[in-house]
């Protein structure tokens, strides 16, 4: 399903990521580990369409990433920083207008909104703004965004951030079930748990250095 | 005052961002050339305007001083509101934690701003009042001398409009929620003073507008008694008290306040310097906080999707804009001002440059006043620069996000034209017209300006001509441009008939503008 050849990523002098390959199969689960400034943010910016490598390929259902044509913005959902958030919006608008976007009903759309907001503990900051959410809500409420559409590709930048230990498990839970609903899961971490949790492959980044 | 320790620390504070001795010499070079090239000539065009005929004729009109005195009780108000957002007692942010956190008194470590901020206003009131005065004594053709004596009586007005300004800036600061209410019952005196002229000799702005009739029945050398000391004795007592209630003021000062203040202020500043006006702005915008259990999304499982998506996104920005109910109300007024004065321009029966300037001017305020209504398209343009959150391409969300704008602005503007050209007696389909193309120009304005992206770093070059480096006044206009392009748009859409290249050279400018940052909206190069 992934399927990453030799990519690299240079800037003038400076190597942001050495020549990398890996393959992820649908519901295979990579967990990416390095330093700091390895390259792991990088590499997951190539396979979110989100820039082209220097060299190498980065193939996904056996098309260029780069391109953001139709079916691939359908295939892959990714979260590298928070998505843009609306401020007019509380949390269940938001997560039901992503749904009801990727949703062929009203009524899937309702259903989905409302398992994401089960499924990361939210229903009780349903009705809040995004400012009224603490930095840790806001991550949870990032991922919902994501998680709130259908993906044969689900791609994570340290989803751990500002999270506690209870909050890090509904996470890891919802990514297992995306994984075993036959999504391809590539995640960036810096955190034992939800790289134990995810039970994934794990590809180690030395980094340029 | 003010303790040896704030000195010490404010010693200490000016000393590390002390400017070295060219630096100080090129801000004064900076200034002098300032004053030269553009202050006096503008100061002179003022006065040469003010001047006119017409203009001292209405100066010298009866209602004047009511008006006059309605503008005091306006610059009141707003100084109430101001002080919620942004009050005179502001230092920058590391200086307001530092001493809102510590034991010294809020006069000794917030004193001085409070004075500084205090004596521009006084001085721009006190500048305007002088103005004032000084334009009825050359309306009556006085000598010099007396004319002075009107003009000094008019700055000693404004300063008391001003120092009263200032306090109430402060109060509200000091008391954000009361000054919220004390604003909503001063609006509500004034229109009860508008209904009822008599009732304004009980309040401070009716002092103010007998003031000011004093002076011109003195100009006028009438043989009735100018009805001076009352109001003076009255406006000064006022004054008085109320700078004398500033040190319970200063008390009141909560640290959270100063502190949110002063860092919304530094980063707002921080933008405006990098001409970022958007992001300057943003930062004072008001928080949605009404309807939150109102359902903005609502799914429908009848009709096309198509149409079931556009009606879903409508709904959407429609709920999300009442969320921030005054912000709307605002909006909406704004949108409705505009489209009186775009009608007046259009419904003149010769075009000349003061009908442009009103279009124009109606142009901008229109723009402004589609804050509110354009969040979902500001939200589209982020998602659009962004990794795909929505199930839809970023152009589809981008024109259902401007649906709702779109129809907004065409109702209140197409309904307000026809009210307008019906009161003033003339046909209402050039005003309509012309009043709903300037607000949908304004719409795909705001919808470019939310494409725009950061600087392009390539406006960065130095521009070197013989009069200096002219790439500061590109980086402006590239800051401004949705508004410039948007004003000759309403200065020029009154001529569409009579000379449609006018108004389409700066509509297809508009266009192309808006095209090119949609195809770099990644690159983030606007």
């Amino acid at each position: 399903m992934i399927v990453v050849r030799d990519a690299e990523v240079r800037e003038r002098d400076a190597t942001l990521l050495p020549a990398t390959s890996f393959d992820a199969a649908a519901g295979e689960a990579v967990v990416v580990r390095g330093a700091n400034g390895a390259g792991k943010s990088t590499l997951l910016r190539l396979l979110a369409g989100m820039r082209a490598p220097s060299s190498g390929t980065v193939r996904i259902d056996g098309r260029d990433v780069v391109s953001r044509d139709r079916r691939l913005r359908r295939s892959v959902a990714a979260m590298i920083g928070l998505p843009p958030l609306a401020p007019d919006l509380t949390v269940r608008d938001h997560v039901l207008l992503v749904a009801t976007t990727w949703s062929a009903s009203g009524r899937d759309a309702e259903r989905l909104a409302g398992q994401v907001l089960d499924e990361l503990g939210l229903h009780a900051l349903a009705t809040r703004f995004p400012h009224e959410l603490s930095s840790g809500q806001t991550q949870l409420f990032g991922l919902a965004l994501v998680l709130a559409r259908p993906c044969g590709a689900l791609v994570l930048d340290e989803p751990e951030q500002r999270l506690d230990a209870d909050r890090l498990g509904l996470v890891v839970a919802a990514v297992n079930r995306r994984r075993e609903a036959g999504a391809a899961v590539v995640v960036a971490t810096h955190s034992d748990a939800l790289a134990d949790g995810l039970g994934g492959r794990i590809l180690w980044l030395q980094g340029a250095a | 005052m003010r303790n040896s320790r704030v000195r010490s620390a404010l010693g200490l504070w000016r000393a590390s961002h002390a400017r070295s001795a060219s630096d100080r010499r090129y801000a004064a070079y900076l200034g002098a050339m300032l004053s030269v090239a553009f202050v006096a000539p503008t100061a002179r065009a003022l006065w040469i305007s003010a001047s006119q005929p017409e203009v001292l004729r209405a100066l010298a009109a009866p209602n004047a001083p009511l008006i006059g005195g309605l503008c005091a009780a306006g610059l009141w108000i707003a100084a109430l509101l101001a002080g919620r957002l942004r009050g005179p007692a502001l230092r920058p942010p590391l200086l307001t934690h530092v001493f809102a956190r510590s034991e010294h008194s809020r006069v000794s470590a917030f004193g001085g701003s409070v004075v500084r901020a205090g004596a521009v206003v006084t001085a721009v009131t006190s500048v305007v009042s002088a103005g004032i005065g000084g334009l009825l004594g050359v309306q009556a053709a006085l000598p010099f001398d007396s004319a002075l004596a009107i003009a000094a009586l008019g700055a000693g007005i404004g300063v008391c409009v001003g120092v009263i300004a200032t306090v109430l800036w402060l109060a509200g600061q000091a008391l954000p929620r009361l000054a919220g209410a004390l604003a909503i019952g001063l609006t509500m005196l004034v229109g009860l003073t508008i209904a009822l002229p008599a009732s304004a000799r009980f309040t401070p702005w009716g002092w103010t507008a007998a003031l000011w009739n004093g002076a011109g029945i003195a100009v006028a050398g009438s043989s009735h008694a100018a009805p001076w000391p009352a109001p003076v004795a009255l406006l000064c007592a006022l004054t008085v008290v109320l700078v004398s209630s500033t040190p319970a003021l200063f008390a009141r000062l909560d640290s959270r306040v100063l502190e949110a203040q002063a860092t919304r202020w530094g980063s707002s500043s921080l933008h405006a310097s990098g001409m970022d006006f958007s992001s300057a702005l943003a930062a004072y915008q008001g928080r949605p906080w009404a309807g939150r259990r109102v359902r903005a999304v609502r799914t429908s499982a009848q009709g096309r999707r198509g149409l079931a998506l556009t009606r879903t996104f409508v709904i959407r920005d429609a709920v999300g804009a009442a969320r921030a109910p005054g912000r709307l109300a605002a909006g909406a007024l704004g949108i409705t001002a505009a489209s009186v004065l775009v009608t007046l321009a259009s419904s003149a029966p010769q075009p000349g440059v003061g009908l442009g300037v009103l279009g124009a001017f109606g142009a901008v305020v229109a723009f402004a006043a589609l804050g509110p209504f354009t969040d979902g398209v500001r939200h589209a343009a982020a998602v659009a620069a962004d990794l795909p959150v929505y199930g839809v391409s970023d152009a589809h969300v981008l024109v259902l996000h401007s649906v709702f704008p779109v129809v907004a602005a065409l109702l209140i503007a197409g309904i307000t034209a026809s009210a307008s050209a019906t009161l003033i007696g003339v046909a209402p389909l050039a005003p309509v017209l012309c009043s709903a193309a300037v607000a949908v120009c304004a719409v795909f304005a705001r919808v470019g300006n939310a494409l725009k992206g950061p600087l392009p770093v390539r406006l960065l070059t130095p521009i070197p001509t013989p009069e200096g480096d002219l790439s500061g006044a590109v980086r402006f206009l590239w800051s401004i441009d949705g508004i410039v392009l948007v004003a000759l748009i309403g200065a020029t859409m009154p001529l569409a008939a009579a000379a449609p290249a006018w108004c389409a050279a700066p509509c297809a400018a508009l266009l192309a503008v808006g095209a090119a940052r949609w195809r770099r909206r990644r690159t983030g190069a606007g």
